[in-house]
């Protein structure tokens, strides 16, 4: 890995959380050169694992306007070229008033609160069962 | 004006267990998907197939234009009642084609062949028996 991949990787650390889903947060702000380095690694990401769902956790971007959500816009569309969908995750209130209020639509991104509820859904989606197991 | 490379059916089209598998060239242009959309779609008409799989795996750059043609070539064959999944599209492609806003609305895309195989063979989820 070069520098430049590095530092892609170490300022966006993507992991695989499962079989099949990827998990990223991202925390700070979100400019035209970050937005890029976050596709890249996604789809770098997705294209070595074939995952088929990818969790972007935006709790910690700090401010989320039209230009940011256009760039997630984009995200999501790369990503779902390569059969990998997108769950947006760490949507706050704040952020939701402030999406509809900008009149920014999202399309058919699906969003959640928390990680925990994105996970639910992809999990649902790849026919996943949790079980708790039973003491003896 | 380019010479069209000549592709015959059994070089672009594998069937498997009744499902299609075309792998789009690498040196694909406008000229030549028109000639392939035409191919595949008589293909698809005079073959009981149960999907249509494109494969990109081989093509080394795209632009809109020529995504929006294999677009055209999708909706044919959904036209025919045959089912396609778009698969095998290289990150670097998937990166240029998101930012310049190609539409892909309604397209199925999966990330390997065997998904895609999974999804349109008879009897798989989804499918009928």
């Amino acid at each position: 890995m070069d520098t430049d991949s590095f530092e892609k990787y170490e300022q966006n650390p993507i992991n695989q959380l499962w079989d099949d889903i990827l998990f990223l947060p991202i925390v700070g702000m979100v400019d035209s050169a970050r937005a890029q380095d976050i596709m890249d690694v996604m789809l770098e990401m997705a294209e070595r694992t074939g995952a088929r769902f990818a969790i972007l956790d935006i709790r910690g971007v700090s401010v989320v306007d039209s230009a940011v959500a256009n760039h997630i816009i984009k995200i999501t569309k790369s990503t779902r070229l390569l059969g990998c969908t997108t769950i947006l995750t760490g949507v706050t209130p704040a952020v939701a008033q402030s999406l509809v209020n900008l009149g920014i639509d999202l399309g058919d991104i699906a969003t959640s609160a928390q990680v925990r509820d994105a996970l639910k859904l992809a999990f649902n989606e790849l026919g996943y069962v949790i079980h708790q197991q039973t003491s003896a | 004006m380019s010479e069209i490379p000549a592709y015959t059916t059994r070089e672009i089209i594998k069937n498997v267990e009744g499902c299609a598998i075309f792998t789009v060239p690498n040196d694909v242009d406008q000229s030549l998907i028109d000639t392939l959309t035409a191919q595949i779609c008589q293909y698809a008409a005079t073959h009981a197939l149960c999907g249509l799989i494109v494969d990109f795996s081989s093509l080394k750059a795209a632009n809109s234009r020529l995504i929006q043609s294999l677009a055209r070539l999708v909706q044919a064959i959904e036209l025919l009642g045959i089912p396609v999944r778009l698969t095998g599209i290289p990150a670097g492609i998937a990166s240029a084609l998101a930012l310049m806003d190609t539409d892909i609305d309604g397209i199925e895309i999966r990330s390997t062949i065997d998904r895609c195989l999974a999804e349109l063979r008879p009897g798989s989820a989804g499918r009928p028996a």
